[in-house]
């Protein structure tokens, strides 16, 4: 299975990563990333508030470069999916206004959970897996942008979504039942009103706490840095690491979380760590 | 209107009609055809009829109990001699045309023989299965069956040491011919009680043997060498003598709640191994080994585990799906054989297919070895069938929106998050809870419940445009009774706007507010769950524009009501047509007709409505459907032949039978029924006495008839609930066992005793054994009562000539009946004259010219103006009426049955300038102004329209008129094609555009008219002078006033019934303090007074609009159908009797009798006529001379029940002064 490979800009700064964890999933997985060569911004961050064609036509030349490549596009950011979503309806909405022709109908842009929830990788995942985080009590939050608007998105199950969950199922993970999982995470105001931010990441924190979880898991590189960065300003120290659901299959897979990768995180991110030191014991048992 | 083009006057037509779906709608439709000489065959795919409205708790506006109420219909139906019940079957096809269909049914198996079924439950009982199972791979035929062998075991082990027991302990013994000598037996003893030695045949050591069937479990399935003796049940088979093993030990141990140790009884080991044929679950030391691949996951093992040791989950690899109860709405469990309900008609239960272990596997056959009447068949096949029939009625019903599609709110992820259908359940008596209302995460009472309406309806977003129309009124009915259930509980309801718009459902809202149901004005946005506690929190913007959040312990969705899929297919199968929702196309002129000829639709299909509403459609569509087939009525009906009647001798002594009803757990709950028998027993000539758990079911019934034909009894008592409800179902089983049916008494030991003393069950006990023992005492001084018959004139008077006086002249004489249709005014036509077009937007006066030549030109309608009815004397079938003609004579008219369609007008106030200013109007009169003159109508730049201008309010008139929002919104609309740059504002206090008319409200907001709320606290003030106009109107969705100088006016003033009082006083019949009249029962005779024979229809009855005149014109013609189509007619039997030698004409009865009935006669003496006497019983009361008698009232029988009554020991008082 060959892909073309959109990383947007976060996944090549603040969330190097993720871009990691997404390349290295995909190879074990079968799955063969190419890169949209020369690809430019999205439009997410100030572009689509600052003018609709500048907007609209970043997205679309990155679009139009994908479909000389002919593969489905894999998009692991939430706001580049969203903006690639965006343009890609508004293309086929209105061909003639954005004077495009001959784009093709049938290219997929794909966010990357809903990819490695389908059953043939999920069950891929639990195959190839050489541990299992047994145990670990996981709150999957999605955040806004890979869901809504469910027209542009096209997601069907965007109040109650499961992707993350059975991505965590698939290591082994106990994904916690709470009510906050797309709930905003302020990633947009985080500069320019910390006081909303802190309140509204204080409020799933404490959800997610409520719920038992031991950490976080998410697909969005905005809400993985908001949420962790956020909880810092908060009163309570007992933080909660933000995981990438990538993160979790690729140590999954390799049998062990890299110290370089849990120092990544803006908080302690120890507890995945702890489980798999356990986790050897836990699958001779069941042996 | 039905259109009748041909009266068949060779009868080429069938006299039979098919009705498809046996709700409430079907039921009424069948009854209706039935009563009216059809013969009619009621398909219903479910296993038994009752539909949703047997799923309900209470019905608004009135809160009667639904099952109370629909039960005897569903009993009518099922004893009908010429309705032939199809349930658990399909439509398949249906070719032909109108007067002469042929249908296709297919029978789906049932596996249990309706005919000889009793209904007793004994199978549902001891079925073991509680899961779906998977099933092992079956041999290929002709291949032995292979031993199926775990390779993956888990060992159960207890909270401490298995304890083996040896109660009701079985013998086990080696039979001696048939042991190979294997030792299989000997290893599988955990107690040593097995001895052998190789190449022996082993043997059991009864001393040390605890019963635990080990060995029996291993001993191979070729030998079958160790047998079971003093096994209880085991001449029916294994199944049923491990049910009746563990029962035995529960007994005798006491019900064990939470999981306890292992007794070793083994019966999980030989039902899995020997009933089910797996052999998966194994005794060893520690416990019960389990084979968790090879479990079929049937749940048999846990269920007779008399401990509750097994826990199902744990013995299997997969995650096992338990058999949800549909009725319940998935609240409970069930097994593959299942009874619909307790109620159900019939009640037979059905095996499914999917999970049944014998039908799947050919293992188990419990069931069938425990019935005792033979009724179980394995073998049973789908049956088609074809039927032959003149017309259709299509009344399938609806289901409940899925909620899962409104995501925000959690249901199915959040355990406290119900449906409003879960919630009746759990409301009922008869539901998975009895009627206690717990929440399902943890059975906790919920005090704060909270109520979101319009899920799944007025939501454009997911499909579901129209409003379910009843969703207001039934949430706020379950608030007001889960409060009654529970007075702690705070109910909260989120709407929209309320759309109480029904007779009397605004009062209704008023008594709920009364009663602690708080109402706030919102929409939810999200309902979060607190994971700890399962507790919801329920956000939403309220009126101040604020964020609020608030905490409920329970959160009910009020889902929409929607077509199902699988309907959507039989209505495509049956070639009629439908809207985009999938509810049926029809003309706004004929309501009940389907787009294919002959076909016709009834109820909640037919687009979103209440039971009365369907209620009345049913009637009407059986009107419709019956009316083509007019001369082929009574072809093809089954007389009653009725046992003859037993006369008694002199000499014969009393014999009694005594019936103690559970009512379910209505009465059983708190009354100690089982005693009230025993008692009943020991009474002076009481020969049998029994307590069945729901004495009014159709088996029950049977069981009576058989019951006094065994014992010979001459008299019966049933205590039970109400006679008014149930006394004429037993009385006519009692016709039917050949005794007079005045040999009959009911004691209402549930209305006048459970209901009213649940807490006080000791004293309820001892006053339903006196209730039931005065009734034993009245009975015995019973005497035997005739019922004259007498000859039933077919005419039918209609007053009032209207759309509804004149559709119902129409259609009654083309069902072969005269009528007499008289208008006060010159000419027919009613208000509708002076309207334009119908609220689906055709023109009236079309319809209304066509309407009118069909009566006039109808030689069986005898068309009376400026008449006026000025008396009417005779009674139900044999009416007389004095008519006043124009010329000031009058003349008689004789006829069967009186129709009121008296109808109403608009309300003309003089408010706001109403009356005075030409720029102030009301909506009919700008609806006129569109039409006369569109031009200056379209010059109107700008408009508002004031709802509810005299509505809802104390000081004009005090309920909403249900069709004036429709009309701003159509209204609205029309101005916009006029003008399209008009500006429309319209000021309302809840937009109450109910169904389908909920898409125009749509239109209307997306057309650009501006909706502005208003309070009554807070109404718009309105200065309308020559000058101008001036409202100002505070607009709560921009929290700001808002001032508006239109051109125009326009009032929506609401309707008012004409003047009925004489006519109201003259036929006896009561009107409510508004002036409509007052259905005999306002849930289930919607178009019936009180009065018999007297009905009524269209806006006489409340405001509406001319599709419901029309389909209630029809409904009327229905009922008087059931009258007008019998050559003769039964009185009650019930009459009071002047005996003359003591009478001495004092004229007190003259004067006492409310009805007007005793007279003096020629021989100078009291004379009551027995058609005419209601049999109140006033004149008995009042004659001085005690010289008039009341059947089944006289002193005998009163002073026999105080007597009685004064025999009963007082009852100890428990505790307190």
């Amino acid at each position: 299975m060959k892909l073309s490979y959109y990383p947007g800009c976060s996944l090549h700064g603040t969330a190097l990563d993720y871009d990691r964890s997404v390349q290295e999933v995909c190879g074990a997985l079968g799955i063969e990333l190419v890169e949209i060569p020369d690809w430019n911004c999205c439009g997410a961050s100030s572009a689509h508030m600052t003018n609709h064609q500048i907007g609209m036509r970043l997205p679309l030349r990155n679009l139009l470069l994908a479909a000389e490549l002919g593969h489905d596009v894999l998009v692991p950011c939430a706001a580049c999916f969203q903006r690639l979503k965006a343009a890609e309806r508004s293309l086929k909405e209105e061909p003639e206004y954005w004077d495009i022709e001959g784009y093709p109908e049938d290219l997929n842009i794909i966010h990357i959970s809903s990819l490695l929830a389908e059953d043939r990788l999920i069950d891929k995942i639990r195959e190839q897996s050489q541990v299992r985080f047994d145990g670990l009590k996981l709150a999957c939050y999605y955040g806004c942008l890979s869901l809504r608007h469910p027209k542009i998105t096209g997601v069907i199950n965007y109040e109650q979504p499961r992707t993350l969950e059975a991505i965590v199922e698939s290591v082994g993970g106990q994904p916690v039942s709470w009510s906050h999982r797309t709930e905003c995470c302020s990633g947009s105001l985080t500069m320019a009103r910390p006081d909303i931010a802190r309140k509204l990441v204080g409020d799933i924190v404490e959800a997610a706490k409520r719920a038992g979880a031991d950490g976080m898991v998410t697909d969005c590189p905005m809400c993985q840095a908001n949420v962790e960065s956020r909880q810092l300003d908060l009163a309570s120290t007992d933080y909660l690491p933000v995981f990438f659901g990538t993160e979790l299959i690729s140590a999954a897979l390799n049998g062990h979380y890299p110290a370089k990768q849990k120092k990544v995180h803006l908080v302690d991110a120890s507890v995945l760590d702890e489980v798999l030191t356990r986790a050897p014991q836990n699958r001779e048992e069941t042996v | 209107m039905t259109e009748n083009p041909h009266i068949d006057l060779f009868n080429r037509t069938t006299g039979a009609v098919m009705v498809v779906g046996g709700g409430i709608s079907g039921m009424q439709s069948a009854l209706d055809l039935a009563n009216s000489g059809f013969k009619v065959y009621l398909v219903e795919s479910s296993p038994a009829i009752g539909g949703k409205m047997a799923q309900l708790d209470k019905t608004f506006p009135t809160n009667d109990c639904s099952m109370c109420i629909v039960s005897p219909k569903l009993v009518e139906v099922g004893r009908h001699r010429n309705i032939e019940l199809l349930t658990h079957s399909d439509v398949a096809s249906l070719e032909g045309e109108a007067g002469n269909f042929t249908a296709g049914i297919i029978q789906q198996a049932r596996y249990v023989d309706v005919d000889k079924c009793t209904g007793c439950g004994l199978c549902e009982l001891v079925c073991p299965v509680t899961q779906a199972s998977w099933w092992p791979e079956q041999p290929e035929e002709g291949e032995k069956k292979k031993k199926l062998k775990a390779k993956n075991k888990q060992l159960i082990e207890g909270p401490g040491a298995p304890q083996p027991t040896s109660l009701a302990k079985w013998t086990f013994t080696v039979d001696e011919e048939k042991c190979s000598k294997c030792g299989s037996c000997y290893r599988a003893c955990l107690h040593g009680a097995v001895s052998w030695q190789k190449k022996e045949i082993s043997s059991i050591d009864q001393e040390k043997c605890t019963g635990c069937g080990a060995c029996f479990v291993a001993c191979p399935e070729k030998f079958q060498a160790v047998t079971i003796s003093e096994a209880e049940e085991l001449d029916k088979n294994l199944g049923t003598a491990i049910r009746a093993r563990s029962d035995e030990i529960k007994k005798i141990q006491g019900e064990v709640q939470s999981p306890a140790d292992c007794i070793r009884c083994g019966l999980c080991a030989m039902m899995c191994t020997k009933v089910m044929g797996i052999g998966a679950l194994k005794m060893v030391e520690a416990g019960i080994e389990a084979g968790i691949d090879i479990c079929q996951v049937c749940g048999a093992c846990a269920s007779v585990c008399p401990v509750n040791y097994l826990n199902v989950p744990e013995l299997t690899d997969k995650t096992p799906r338990p058999l949800l109860d549909e009725f319940n709405e998935g609240l409970n469990l069930r097994k593959p054989i299942n009874i619909f309900y307790p109620q159900a008609v019939p009640r037979v239960p059905v095996i499914d297919e999917a999970s049944c272990v014998k039908l799947n596997t050919g293992e188990c056959g419990t069931c069938q070895a425990v019935c005792g009447v033979g009724a179980i068949d394995y073998t049973h096949t789908v049956k088609e069938k074809q039927i032959e029939i003149g017309s259709v009625i299509f009344s399938p019903g609806i289901e409940v929106f899925d909620p899962a599609l409104r995501g925000e709110f959690g249901y199915g992820i959040h355990k406290n998050v119900v449906t409003s259908i879960e919630f009746e359940r759990l409301l009922s008596a008869s539901g998975p809870t009895s009627g206690t209302v717990s929440r399902p995460s943890d059975d906790k009472h919920p005090r704060k419940i909270a109520w979101i309406q319009c899920v799944g309806s007025r939501d454009n977003s997911c499909g579901r445009d129209y409003c379910s129309s009843v969703c207001c009124m039934y949430a706020t009915k379950e608030a007001y009774i889960a409060r009654e259930h529970d007075s702690s509980i705070e109910p909260t309801i989120f709407y929209i706007d309320m759309r109480s718009f029904g007779k009397n459902f605004d009062n209704y809202i008023t008594r709920a507010e009364d009663n602690k149901v708080r109402f706030v004005r919102a929409m939810i946005s999200r309902v979060y769950e607190d994971p700890q506690t399962g507790d919801l929190e329920v956000r939403y913007i309220d009126d101040n524009g604020d964020r609020q959040s608030e905490v409920f312990e329970m959160v009910v969705l009020s889902v929409g009501i929607q077509v199902p899929e699988k309907t959507k297919q039989l209505a495509e199968t049956l070639a009629i047509d439908m809207d985009a929702y999938g509810f049926a196309v029809t003309d706004g002129f004929s309501p009940m007709a389907a787009s294919r000829p002959g076909v016709y639709v009834s109820g909640a299909f037919n687009g979103p409505k209440d039971i009365p509403e369907t209620v009345s459609e049913a009637s009407g569509a059986a009107q419709a459907a019956s009316v083509g087939l007019a001369a082929a009525r009574n072809t093809l009906l089954t007389e009653e032949e009725l046992p003859k009647e037993k006369i008694e001798e002199p000499d014969d002594l009393l014999r009694i039978g005594v019936f103690v009803c559970h009512c379910g757990s209505n009465i059983a709950s708190v009354v100690d029924v089982a005693a009230v028998t025993e008692y009943a027993a020991t009474l002076p000539n009481v020969v049998f006495a029994d307590h069945p758990l729901y004495t009014c079911s159709q088996d029950s019934v049977e069981t009576i008839k058989d019951l006094i034909r065994e014992h010979d009894l001459n008299r019966v008592v049933v205590s039970a609930c109400s006679p008014s409800t149930h006394e004429p179902l037993f009385m006519s089983t009692l016709q039917q066992a050949g005794i007079n049916k005045y040999y009959f008494d009911m004691a209402n030991i549930r209305d006048q005793c459970s209901w009213v003393h649940p807490l006080e069950p000791e004293k309820a006990t001892e006053k339903a054994k006196r209730l039931m023992r005065m009734a034993v005492a009245n009975v015995s001084q019973a005497e035997p009562l005739t019922e004259l018959e007498f000859d039933v004139d077919s005419a039918l008077l209609i007053i009032g000539g209207g759309v509804a006086g004149m559709t119902a002249a129409v259609e009654a004489s083309g069902q072969g009946f005269g009528v007499y249709l008289v208008e006060q005014e010159a000419e027919l036509g009613g208000q509708v004259n002076r309207l334009q077009r119908s609220w689906d937007g055709q023109e009236f006066r079309p319809f209304l010219d066509d309407l009118k030549a069909r009566v006039e030109a109808d030689d069986k309608i005898r068309v009376l103006t400026s008449s006026v009815v000025v008396d009417q004397g005779g009674f139900v079938g044999s009416f007389e009426s004095e008519v006043m003609t124009p010329t000031g004579g009058s003349r008689k008219i004789k006829h069967g049955a009186t129709l009121i369609a008296t109808g109403a007008e608009e309300y003309r106030p003089d408010i706001y300038g109403l009356n005075e200013f030409d720029r102030v109007v009301s909506q009919t009169d700008f609806e006129g102004l569109m039409v006369n003159d569109p031009a200056q109508a379209g010059s109107c730049n700008s408009v508002v329209m004031l709802q509810c201008a005299g509505s809802r309010c104390e000081e004009h008139l005090d309920y909403c008129s249900r069709i004036c929002c429709n009309q701003a919104v159509k209204n609205s609309l029309r101005l916009k094609e006029l003008n399209p740059e008009a500006r429309i504002d319209v000021l309302y206090r809840d937009m109450r555009c109910y169904g389908l008319t909920e898409i125009d409200y749509r239109r209307a907001r997306l057309a650009g008219v501006n909706f502005i709320r208003f309070d009554p606290e807070k109404a718009p003030a309105i200065a309308a002078s020559e000058d101008g106009i001036e409202v100002m109107v505070y607009d709560p969705s921009i929290q700001m006033d808002v001032q508006l100088n239109p051109d125009l006016l326009v009032l929506s003033t609401g309707v008012v019934p004409r003047d009925t009082e004489e006519l109201a006083t003259m036929l006896r019949v009561p009107r409510n303090d508004n002036g409509f009249f007052i259905e005999a029962h306002a849930k289930l005779r919607p178009v019936d007074l009180a009065s018999e024979g007297i009905f009524m229809a269209g806006t006489a009855h409340g405001p509406k609009n001319v599709t419901e005149t029309i389909a209630q014109a029809q409904a009327a013609v229905g009922r008087a159908a059931t009258i007008l189509a019998n050559e003769k007619l039964k009185l009650s039997g019930v009459f009071s009797t002047v005996i003359p030698e003591n009478c001495a004409v004092c004229l007190t009865c003259v004067r006492a009798c409310p009805y007007q009935v005793p007279v003096i006669n020629e021989e100078h003496t009291a004379f009551i006529n027995p058609a005419l006497c209601q049999g109140c019983g006033i004149c008995v009361a009042e004659c001085p001379a005690k010289t008039i008698t009341l059947g089944r009232f006289q002193d005998e029988n009163i002073n026999a029940k105080l007597k009685s009554y004064g025999e009963m020991e007082p009852v100890a008082e428990t505790g307190g002064a």
